[in-house]
């Protein structure tokens, strides 16, 4: 059993433009202890996705709610009872979001919150929970935590404020942490700390890590298995490694030209052209194809399908054959030789 | 990119800035900000110098002292001999038609209510030479095509525009009035990579296009590596390393910027080969209390002379190649202090 399984997910949202197909049949595993990226670009379906697997979709007359199957541990969480709901969420599934001084409560300090959460989601007595709440915070590597568990959230630097969120996290001891654009918002010296934060506390408490970014190379540093999302869709996956040195999507490989290095040898940007389309206005075809420097005719009218691919090695290769682990890309290019009608 | 003459437009000379808090802080105590603290560089015509910093280095501040949008407390700006900072209204107004800036969210100064065209169209009816109205409608087609939009956007209202178009009309608005320096600051910060990347290739095409001058300021040293000729990178109020761009990515001195490199992009080949260079911890010093002596003594995983680091300031000194650093270590080639 994996410790999250989704399966053909597709969240739409009613607009004033049509219905946004924001997150349109997505699949996927993540395995007890393991770190996956999820990268695309701002209106990809990325944080509809996170916000769905923790049933914080906004509730609204716009919303149609998910469908498709999320399993947690085995359990259905689309459809679950509110309850059983809120018990998981914050316990053993926790997010940390972008901005943490919209999460954070701005009148009562930094320490009574991560308590609050602890009490919540641990058995433990007053005294045992401020115990466990300065433990937390030097956790996170927060220096002078006594003092800091006084502090308000605007009293801390940006930083500071991110690993406090870090702290109130882990305080349900979560099986799986997912973790929003968490190091965007902060300077690169700043966001260098984090993740190397997220990635020490994700391997040794052995927890899941979904971290979510537009960025390629900061997924890199910490995820073991990356998924590209585009038009609500996967449309590759497989180990970090493998999707650096060798992507197999024009999409993938548009966002590695993006990326911005300090070597020189990158010196020429080859952004991909053209911006995200809205999600009420995807094209026929393959989502991509409007914007893909390689495109064929027939990715104008069919949408390939999510294919498995040849070439992974070791574990991955022990489970490719079972959607959602290994090495996997959407693109008729990869098929163009095969089949043609 | 440089053009090789050696014509400076601008030259700034000990810039000090220092403000009174608003409101409480982060509990550092009362007292004054102190966000620039002796800056000092020149500025060559038709070169893009890049200013990295992080948060509370300083670079905003700078960056708006330039074109005199807070009145810096001392120093002094000099554009073509000329002083900024007392300028009477008059040469003020036609040194900001030669300079102008472009912010990192361009909604937050954009009119909610006016389209793009009649926008630019009002800019060009104040400052511009172009007087009639078919003239106008030509150059604000010409502007939205200069910055990569279509002459159809000028129907659209900025909420129409997504942020990389914004951030391209943001540009449109700044070259309306003909300047021949842009001051950019973190422009891409907010946009997607992809986007970040279309907009930073558009940057180094109107620097050689039209011939701009441009000081771009950044926190991610990445963002400045395909675009400047020249970085200053800023610490504590202070300019603490100063180099022709491919200097200061492959031989860094300053410890600072070594781990600004190390934390941007910690895979790069620079990076991995010598050292590691240290990631830094910690962070930036408060501008209400800033260490005494160098400003990066406290975060600094090689401090060179602990007497002289904790309690003197370095001096800049000059290296060889254009270069120049301020930190105690000894460093070949370097003038003395």
């Amino acid at each position: 059993m994996s410790l999250l399984e989704i399966q053909d997910l597709r969240v739409h949202l009613r607009t004033q433009g049509g219905t946004a197909r924001a997150v349109d049949g997505v699949d996927f595993r993540l395995e007890e202890g393991e770190a996956v990226g999820l990268v695309g670009e701002s209106g990809s379906g990325k944080t509809i996705l996170a916000l769905s697997i923790l049933g914080l979709l906004p509730q609204g007359s716009g919303t149609i709610l998910p469908e498709g199957s999320i399993r947690f541990r085995g359990e259905e969480l689309v459809g679950m009872d509110r309850n059983r709901l809120r018990e998981i969420r914050g316990g053993e599934v926790a997010m940390v979001f972008q901005e943490p001084m919209t999460s954070l409560n701005p009148v009562f300090t930094v320490g009574s919150q991560i308590q609050e959460a602890v009490e919540l989601h641990r058995p433990l007595g007053r005294g045992a929970a401020q115990a466990e709440t300065l433990r937390l915070l030097q956790e996170v590597g927060i220096p002078d935590a006594g003092a800091r568990a006084a502090s308000y959230p605007h009293q801390l630097s940006g930083g500071m404020r991110q690993r406090a969120m870090i702290a109130m996290a882990l305080a349900g001891e979560p099986s799986l942490l997912v973790a929003d654009e968490s190091t965007t918002a902060l300077d690169v010296t700043i966001q260098a700390q984090i993740l190397k934060l997220l990635k020490s506390v994700q391997t040794r408490l052995g927890m899941g890590l979904l971290l979510i970014s537009h960025d390629l190379s900061v997924v890199s540093r910490v995820c073991d298995r990356i998924l590209i999302l585009y038009g609500g869709r996967v449309v590759e996956s497989g180990p970090t490694r493998e999707i650096l040195e060798a992507p197999k999507h024009p999409y993938t490989r548009g966002l590695l030209g993006s990326r911005l290095s300090i070597d020189d040898r990158r010196r020429t940007l080859r952004p991909i052209p053209g911006e995200v389309p809205e999600a009420t206005d995807w094209p026929p075809g393959c989502k991509f194809h409007p914007r893909c420097q390689e495109v064929l005719d027939r990715c104008h009218r069919e949408e390939p399908n999510l294919l498995p691919m040849a070439g992974s090695q070791g574990a991955v290769e022990a489970r490719s054959g079972v959607p959602g682990t290994g090495r996997e890309a959407r693109c008729w290019l990869l098929v163009e030789e095969e089949v043609e009608p | 990119m440089t053009n090789g003459s050696e014509e400076f437009i601008l030259s700034v000379i000990g810039l000090t800035h220092s403000f009174a808090q608003k409101g409480g802080g982060r509990g550092e105590g009362k007292g004054p900000v102190h966000a620039l603290r002796g800056v000092s560089f020149d500025l060559k015509k038709g070169e893009c110098l890049a200013v990295v910093g992080e948060s509370g280095s300083g670079k905003t501040t700078l960056a708006r002292s330039l074109l005199r949008l807070v009145q810096p407390t001392g120093g002094e700006v000099s554009y073509r001999g000329t002083d900024v900072l007392t300028m009477n209204p008059d040469d003020l107004l036609a040194f900001r038609r030669k300079a102008q800036i472009v912010f990192q969210d361009p909604f937050g100064s954009l009119n909610p209510r006016l389209r793009a065209g009649p926008m630019l169209d009002e800019i060009l009816q104040v400052h511009g030479d172009s007087v009639s109205r078919g003239t106008r409608q030509l150059r604000v087609a010409e502007l939205l095509q200069l910055v990569g939009l279509h002459p159809s956007h000028a129907e659209r209202y900025p909420h129409e525009f997504s942020g990389g178009q914004r951030q391209r009309l943001g540009i449109a608005r700044a070259l309306s009035v003909g300047p021949e320096l842009l001051i950019l600051d973190e422009p891409v910060s907010a946009l997607d990579l992809s986007v970040q990347a279309q907009i930073l290739n558009l940057l180094r095409d109107l620097q050689e296009r039209l011939a701009l001058t441009i000081i771009l300021v950044a926190h991610d040293l990445t963002v400045v590596r395909q675009v400047a000729d020249r970085v200053a990178v800023m610490y504590g109020g202070k300019v603490v390393e100063v180099s022709p761009v491919q200097g200061l990515f492959e031989t860094p001195v300053h410890p600072y910027t070594k781990g600004l490199l190390a934390a941007a992009d910690p895979d790069a080949a620079s990076v991995r080969g010598e050292g590691p260079w240290d990631l830094l911890t910690g962070e930036p010093p408060s501008p209400i209390r800033p260490p005494a002596g160098c400003p990066f003594h406290p975060r600094c995983p090689h401090p060179a002379k602990d007497q002289e680091c904790a309690e003197k300031p370095p001096e800049v000194r000059g290296l060889p190649r254009g270069r120049k650093v301020a930190c105690w270590k000894e460093i070949e080639g370097a003038d003395r202090a």
